[in-house]
C-alpha cells in the first residue's frame, strides 16, 4: 500500500470525527465532514471515482483545522488525506482569487518579502485606514481593516550561540515583526539562548503546502531546513501555530527514498512551540490585568497537541475564562479566510457572539492567522475585547522574575505551615 | 444510464432536498460497519414530516425503497442501502421542539445529536442518560432504531425506556403519535418501533424521559491481574446491593490498544480493567465508593484508583468511549459483537471468547458493559488475508453460538441490521422469526421501509399441537392447545391463568421469572429475604398477567417507570395457536422486534402469557411520610424527588403520601400506613364495574378534577392517574377528554376495563393490523380477565 493509502484504509468509518468538523457542523452533511472526504479518496484511490469538481470541492471547503484528527480514536492522519485532495485540486489548477496569489506569490519569495516588509513599515498605517474605508465584512479589505499597526522592534538582544532559533516566517515577520523580537528577547531573558533566523529563510511553505502546491512548499521547507542545519540550534521555533505544525510535517513533503527527508526528520524534532517554552520558563502574568482567555491554534492543538501549556501560563493572572469553542476553528485556517470568506464569516460569527457573553477583556491567540481572523470579528461585531499574540501578552503583562518566585516560595512555605 | 422515471417525480416535489450525483450516493452507501451494498439511486435531506409522508407516498407509487439514516455511526449496517435504494437522512432535523423542566420531559426531531443534549440540558439540572459510546455524534432518531445502549444502561436504562412518545410516519404515509408508559392507551407500539432499525416507521420526533441530573459523581477504575478477579468483583459488587451508574469492562488488548492512542494512562500489567461510576447525593455516593474499594481489595485489586477531577475522569472515559475504534490499532479491520449473557454468566462468556479465539489462533480484544452482561469481543484482522478472515467469520458465529447457549441475546445494542440478519435464527425459533416477519408484513406490506434489515422475512408456519381444551392449563404446552381448540372450533377462548404461578428468582442475574397467573404478592414474599424487589405496586392488578395486559402501575411510577422498564421477555400462545418465548433474561437485547412489550397494555387482544421475565432492583430504604395537602393546589416540589407518590381526597382536601429516604420537610408525619391503604383500595375498587381508570397529562388534572361527578378515590398526581367511580353516562362524557386526538391518555372502565377513548388513526390502524397478525379469528377478545363462571 502507498502512504496514502495507508492513511485512508486507517479510517473505519465510526464517525466520531463528525461533531468536531467545524463545516459538518455548520452544512450537517456528510460531504462536509473528514469522514466523507475519506471515503471518497478512498474510491479515488480505487479507481472508481474521477476527480471532478465536485469531488474536490470538499477538499477546498475543509478548513483543514485537523480538529477531527484529535477525536479520531483510530489515529487517522488526516492531513495527509487533505494533501493528497488538495494535491489534485492543485494540479487541476483551480482558479485562486487575485488577492490571495497575490499573497502566495510574496511569501514565495524572500525578498519580495522583505521588499514587501519595508513597504509594509513606511505604508501599513496609511493602507490600513484606507481599507477602513471599504465597506467589507470579510475577504481581503476587511482582513487589512483588522491588521494592528506596523510596530518596529527596537535593537534585538539576539545570543551569539542560540540553542534556539526564531523562524521569523512571512506573515509573522510582516505584521507582526515586533512580536518575533519579543519572543527571542523572553527566551534570552530567563537564560535560553536564542536568536532569530535570517530573514532570507522567508516563509515555511505551509500556506503553500495546504493549497496543494507540493513542489512550491517543498522549495521553502529545504530553504528552513538548511538555515536550521547552519544556525547550530538545538530547537527552531515559529509563532505561527500552523507553521510550527508544517514544520512538523516536513517529513511527509519528501518521498522515502529522498535525502532530503532525513534531514526534515531532524527539524521535525527540534521544533518546539513557545507557549510550551515559556511555560518551562516559568514565566506568569501579573494580576490584575482583566479577563484573559484564549483561542487555540488548531493546528498548535490538533497537530502538535499542544493546548495546555498557554492555558497554564494564562492561568497565573488568576482571572483566566476559558471560551467554550476555544478548541474550534475561528475561520481562518490559514488563506481560507480569503478563499471562501461565505464559509468563514458564519464559523466566525457563531464565535464571536459567544466572546461577547464571555465578559473577557483579552483573548489570546498563537498563530497571526487566528489572531487577525478574530481582531477583524470583534473590529465588525463591535466586542470591546483586545486581541493579542501569547507572546505580546506575555511580554506585556509578565510577573517580574523576582517576584514570581517569591511568590512561589510563600506558597511552599505556607504549605508546609 | 438513465434514472429512473420517479426521480424526476421527487425532484418535483422535494428541490434540492434531493441529492443525485455520483458523490452525493457513495457518501451515503456506507456506515460505521464498512459494509456496503451498493450506491443509493438518490439521498433525501427532509426537513420535516410532510416530506416524509410525500417520500412513503411516492415509494409505495413507485415501488422504490427508504433507508432511514442519522449519523451512520450504526455497527449492523441498519443505515447502509442496497442497491437503488433511496436515502432519507435526517441531518437536517435538528430541532429541539420542547423541554419540560418539572414533567422532565424533552421532545426533539430525530436528528438531534445525542451529545449536543448535554450542554442543552445541564443548566435545568437534568441529563438524558442513554449514551451509546458514539453519542457525541449519533442521533436520536439512530439511538432509537438501534435501541441504544450504552455505560449509562446499568442504571437508567436503554434508550426505549427513555422514549415514551414518538411523531411517526408508516408505511402508508400515515403520520401520527404513539405514546408508551403512564399515559398508553393498548398495547406498547412504541417499543415495536423502538429497535426496528427503520423497518416499521421513519420517526419524526421523540418524547424522551431526562433524569435529574445528580448532584455528585464518582469515577473510578479497578485493575486487576486476571480476568477472573475482576468478573468476582462485579458479582461482588451486584450481590452488595450497590447501583452503579457505570460498569464498564476492559480486557488487556483493550487497555493495550487505547495506551497507543495515547489519552487513558490505565495502570500497566493489568489484564483486565474496571472503569466504575456511583452518582446521587454526596454521602451515598462517598459510601458507595468505600464500599467499592473494599470490594476491589477484597479481590486483590491491582490499582484502584479515583479521578481528582474533571479532567482526570474525562481521561478515564476517553479510553472507554475510544476504545472501538482504538482497536484499529490492532488490525486493519474489526469484526465486532455485541453478545449479551446474564449477567452470572459473564465469566463463562468470557473464558469461551478466550477459548473460540484461541482454537483459531486470533487476537481477541474485549470491553464491554460488564454490569449489563453486555461483551463486545472483537476480532481485528486484515481483510486482504483471506485465510484468517474466514477465521475470524468462523469464530464470530461460535461467538453467537455460545451466548445463545447461555441464555443470551446475539446483540444487546448494536442491532441486527444487515450484518447479523442470518444469526437471528441461531437465537429465535420459526414461530417467533415467523411472527415477526409477519408483523413487518402487516405494517409494510411492500417492503418500503428498509427492507433487508432487523427482521429475515421468513414464512410463517402453521402451529403444531393437538388441540385440546384445558380450562385452568398448567404448562405452556397445555395453553397452547387450548388455543387450537378455541380456535378449530371458532369460539372465544376461555381460559384461566392461575395455574402459571411459579416464581423462579435468579438473584445474581437480579431477575425474577414468574407464572403470568401469580399474584404479585407471592413474588414480594419470595423477595422478602433479599436485598432485591419488584418496586412496581400497581393500584388494581392483582397478578401480573393483570399488571401486565392492563399496564397498570402505582405510586412509584415517577422514579421506576412503568412495567416496559422492568419487563424482559415474555412466553406466550398467540390467538393463532404459536407459542413463542420472546425476550430473554439480560436488560439489553435488540435482537428482532419487541414482541413481549408489545403485550403491556393489551389487554389480552393479542396473546394469552404464561410467563414473565422482569429485572428486579434493589430494595431503597425510603419510608412513607403524609401531610395534608389541597386537592387542586400545586404540588410540593418535594412530591418530584420522591420515590412514590400519591393522593387519597377527602370530604376536605386530601392526604399527600410520599415515600422518600428521609422526611421531606416540614409537616411530615410517619406514614406506615400508606401501603395498608392502597392495599385496601385495591380490595375494594378492583372489581367494580362502576370504577373509571383515567390517565391523562399532569396539566390537565385541576380541570379534569373539577369535571369529575364525585371526588376521586386515588390519584397519582404525576402521571396524572385517578381512579374515579362513575356511572356509563359520565364515564362516556369523561373519556371523552383523554386520548385519541386530543392528546395522550386513557380511560379504561369496569372491572373488564374497556377502553373508552378513541385511538387516534395511525394508533386504531396499527392495532387492528396487529390484532389480524395475532389473532386473525378474534378469539381472544373477551377471554382476559377470566371470569371462573366462564371458565368451565
Amino acid at each position: 500500500m502507498t502512504r496514502i493509502e495507508e492513511a485512508a484504509d486507517r479510517c473505519i468509518q465510526c464517525g466520531f470525527c463528525l461533531q468536531a468538523c467545524p463545516t459538518y457542523r455548520l452544512f450537517d452533511s456528510e460531504r462536509s465532514s473528514p469522514r466523507g472526504r475519506i471515503a471518497l479518496v478512498k474510491d479515488l484511490l480505487k479507481g472508481e471515482l474521477q476527480p471532478t469538481d465536485e469531488v474536490l470541492a470538499t477538499f477546498s471547503e475543509c478548513l483543514g483545522c485537523r480538529a477531527c484528527e484529535s477525536a479520531c480514536p483510530s489515529g487517522v492522519h488526516y492531513e495527509e488525506i487533505l494533501m493528497y485532495g488538495r494535491e489534485k485540486l492543485h494540479d487541476l489548477g483551480q482558479p485562486v482569487p487575485w488577492h490571495a496569489a497575490l499573497l502566495l506569490a510574496t511569501i514565495r519569495s524572500p525578498r519580495l518579502l522583505a521588499l514587501a516588509g519595508r513597504l509594509w513599515r513606511l505604508l501599513g498605517r496609511v493602507v490600513i485606514r484606507l481599507a477602513r474605508l471599504v465597506p467589507a465584512s470579510s475577504g481581503p479589505f476587511a482582513l487589512l481593516a483588522a491588521l494592528p499597526d506596523p510596530a518596529r522592534p527596537g535593537r534585538v538582544r539576539e545570543a551569539e550561540q542560540a540553542e534556539v532559533v526564531v523562524h521569523r516566517g512571512c506573515l509573522m515577520d510582516l505584521f507582526w515583526e515586533r512580536t518575533n523580537a519579543r519572543a527571542v528577547e523572553l527566551l534570552n531573558d530567563r537564560g535560553k539562548a536564542a536568536r532569530l533566523l535570517p530573514q532570507s529563510v522567508g516563509c515555511c511553505g505551509a500556506l503553500h503546502g495546504h493549497q496543494g502546491d507540493l513542489e512550491g512548499a517543498r522549495v521553502l521547507a529545504r530553504r528552513v531546513i538548511e538555515a536550521f542545519e547552519a544556525s547550530g540550534a538545538s530547537t527552531i521555533v515559529n509563532l505561527a501555530g500552523g507553521c510550527s505544525a508544517f514544520i512538523k510535517e516536513y517529513p511527509d513533503l519528501f518521498p522515502d527514498d529522498d535525502p532530503w527527508q532525513a534531514r526534515a526528520k531532524r527539524v521535525a524534532a527540534a521544533v518546539k512551540d513557545m507557549a510550551s517554552l515559556l511555560a518551562a520558563l516559568g514565566y506568569r502574568l501579573e494580576e490584575g490585568a482583566g479577563v484573559v482567555t484564549y483561542q487555540d491554534s488548531c493546528h498548535l492543538r490538533h497537530g502538535l497537541k499542544v493546548w495546555r501549556e498557554p492555558r497554564l501560563i494564562l492561568r497565573t493572572s488568576g482571572a483566566y475564562r476559558e471560551l467554550p469553542s476555544a478548541a474550534e476553528c475561528c475561520g481562518s485556517a490559514g488563506i481560507y479566510n480569503l478563499l471562501r470568506p461565505d464559509v468563514s464569516s458564519r464559523i466566525l460569527a457563531g464565535k464571536v457572539e459567544e466572546l461577547r457573553g464571555l465578559g473577557a477583556t483579552t483573548l489570546v491567540t498563537s498563530n497571526p492567522g487566528c489572531e487577525l481572523e478574530w481582531r477583524m470579528g470583534v473590529r465588525q461585531g463591535r466586542v470591546p475585547v483586545d486581541v493579542v499574540h501569547l507572546v505580546d501578552h506575555v511580554y506585556e503583562h509578565r510577573a517580574s522574575a523576582l517576584r514570581g518566585e517569591e511568590e512561589t516560595k510563600g506558597t511552599a512555605s505556607g504549605a508546609q505551615a | 444510464v438513465s434514472e429512473p422515471a420517479w426521480l424526476a417525480v421527487l425532484r418535483e416535489g422535494l428541490g434540492d432536498r434531493l441529492r443525485t450525483s455520483d458523490v452525493e450516493r457513495r457518501l451515503y452507501s456506507y456506515d460505521a460497519t464498512g459494509l456496503r451494498r451498493g450506491l443509493p439511486a438518490a439521498v433525501v435531506h427532509p426537513e420535516g414530516q410532510e416530506d416524509l409522508v410525500f417520500l412513503v407516498q411516492q415509494a409505495a407509487a413507485h415501488g422504490f425503497a427508504l433507508v432511514p439514516r442519522g449519523s451512520g455511526t450504526g455497527l449492523s449496517g441498519g443505515a447502509v442501502p442496497y442497491e437503488g435504494n433511496v436515502v432519507v437522512s435526517f441531518e437536517r432535523m435538528r430541532r429541539v421542539l420542547s423541554l419540560d423542566v418539572r414533567q422532565r420531559r424533552l421532545s426533539v426531531e430525530s436528528g438531534v445529536v445525542n451529545g449536543r443534549l448535554d450542554a442543552l440540558l445541564a443548566p435545568y439540572g437534568l441529563f438524558y442518560p442513554p449514551d451509546p459510546a458514539s453519542f457525541q455524534v449519533s442521533s436520536i432518531g439512530g439511538n432509537i432504531a438501534e435501541n441504544a445502549g450504552g455505560p449509562h444502561a446499568v442504571k437508567y436504562g436503554i434508550t426505549g425506556q427513555r422514549v415514551l412518545g414518538l411523531e411517526v410516519v408508516d408505511a402508508s404515509g400515515r403520520a401520527g403519535r404513539l405514546v408508551a408508559g403512564c399515559l398508553q392507551d393498548g398495547p406498547d407500539l412504541v417499543s415495536l418501533v423502538v429497535g426496528s432499525e427503520g423497518t416499521l416507521a421513519f420517526v419524526v420526533s421523540a418524547e424522551l424521559a431526562l433524569a435529574p441530573r445528580p448532584r455528585e459523581v464518582v469515577t473510578m477504575l479497578a485493575s486487576f491481574g486476571s480476568v477472573g478477579e475482576a468478573t468476582d468483583f462485579v458479582s461482588d459488587v451486584v450481590a452488595a446491593g450497590l447501583l452503579p451508574s457505570t460498569l464498564e469492562f476492559l480486557d488487556r488488548n483493550t487497555i493495550v490498544a487505547v495506551e497507543q492512542w495515547g489519552v487513558a494512562h490505565y495502570p500497566e500489567g493489568a489484564q483486565a480493567v474496571l472503569l466504575l461510576e456511583f452518582d446521587g447525593e454526596e454521602d451515598e455516593v462517598a459510601e458507595e465508593a468505600e464500599a467499592c474499594r473494599r470490594i476491589a481489595l477484597a479481590h486483590r485489586s491491582l490499582a484502584f484508583q479515583i479521578a481528582r477531577d474533571e479532567e482526570e475522569r474525562q481521561g478515564l472515559w476517553l479510553g472507554r468511549r475510544g476504545s472501538y475504534a482504538a482497536r484499529a490499532h490492532h488490525g486493519r479491520r474489526i469484526l465486532t459483537q455485541d453478545v449479551v449473557v446474564p449477567r452470572q454468566s459473564l465469566t463463562l462468556m468470557l473464558q469461551e471468547v478466550e477459548r473460540i479465539a484461541q482454537h483459531y489462533n486470533l487476537l481477541v480484544v474485549t470491553a464491554g458493559h460488564a454490569g449489563d452482561g453486555n461483551l463486545h469481543p472483537d476480532f481485528p484482522y486484515d481483510p486482504d488475508d483471506e485465510l484468517l478472515a474466514r477465521r475470524v467469520h468462523a469464530a464470530n458465529d461460535e461467538v453467537i453460538e455460545a451466548c445463545v447457549r447461555l441464555g443470551g441475546s446475539i446483540t444487546g445494542e448494536h442491532g441486527i441490521g444487515i450484518e447479523k440478519l442470518h444469526q437471528l435464527s441461531m437465537m429465535y425459533g420459526p414461530a417467533e422469526l415467523g411472527l415477526m416477519a409477519a408483523v413487518k408484513r402487516a405494517l409494510d406490506p411492500i417492503g418500503i421501509l428498509n427492507p433487508g434489515k432487523a427482521v429475515p422475512l421468513v414464512e410463517r408456519e402453521e402451529p403444531e399441537g393437538v388441540p385440546a381444551h384445558h380450562a385452568v392449563p398448567k404448562t405452556a404446552e397445555e395453553l397452547q392447545a387450548s388455543v387450537l381448540a378455541a380456535r378449530a372450533d371458532a369460539r372465544p377462548l376461555a381460559v384461566s391463568l392461575r395455574g402459571f404461578d411459579g416464581v423462579v428468582l435468579d438473584l445474581p442475574n437480579l431477575t425474577v421469572q414468574v407464572g403470568a397467573g401469580l399474584p404479585i404478592a407471592d413474588a414480594l414474599t419470595a423477595l422478602a429475604e433479599t436485598k432485591l424487589t419488584f418496586p412496581i405496586a400497581p393500584l388494581l392488578a392483582e397478578t401480573f398477567a393483570e399488571a401486565v395486559l392492563w399496564n397498570d402501575y402505582g405510586p412509584e411510577h415517577w422514579s421506576v417507570g412503568t412495567l416496559r422498564t422492568l419487563l424482559l421477555a415474555a412466553g406466550y400462545v398467540t390467538g393463532r395457536g404459536e407459542r413463542v418465548e420472546m425476550g430473554r433474561a439480560i436488560v439489553k437485547n435488540v435482537a428482532g422486534y419487541d414482541l413481549f412489550r408489545l403485550l403491556i397494555g393489551s389487554l389480552g387482544r393479542l396473546a394469552v402469557p404464561y410467563s414473565f421475565t422482569f429485572r428486579l432492583q434493589p430494595r431503597r430504604p425510603e419510608r412513607w411520610y403524609r401531610r395534608r395537602i389541597r386537592l387542586e393546589g400545586e404540588l410540593p416540589e418535594e412530591a418530584y424527588h420522591a420515590g412514590a407518590v400519591f393522593l387519597l381526597p377527602e370530604a376536605e382536601g386530601a392526604t399527600l403520601y410520599l415515600r422518600a429516604a428521609r422526611r421531606p420537610g416540614e409537616g411530615y408525619a410517619d406514614a406506615p400506613e400508606a401501603e395498608e391503604e392502597l392495599a385496601l383500595l385495591r380490595r375494594q375498587l378492583r372489581g367494580q364495574d362502576d370504577l373509571l381508570d383515567l390517565a391523562f397529562p399532569p396539566k390537565a388534572l385541576s380541570s379534569v378534577l373539577a369535571s369529575l361527578p364525585r371526588p376521586p378515590r386515588v390519584v397519582l398526581p404525576l402521571a396524572a392517574r385517578l381512579l374515579v367511580t362513575a356511572d356509563p353516562e359520565e364515564a362516556k362524557a369523561l373519556a371523552g377528554q383523554v386520548g385519541g386526538d386530543g392528546g395522550p391518555g386513557r380511560a379504561l372502565y369496569g372491572a373488564r376495563r374497556r377502553r373508552l377513548a378513541t385511538p387516534a388513526a395511525l394508533q386504531a390502524a396499527w392495532e387492528e393490523a396487529l390484532e389480524k397478525v395475532f389473532d386473525p379469528d378474534g378469539i381472544l377478545r373477551t377471554w382476559f380477565p377470566p371470569t371462573e363462571g366462564e371458565v368451565r
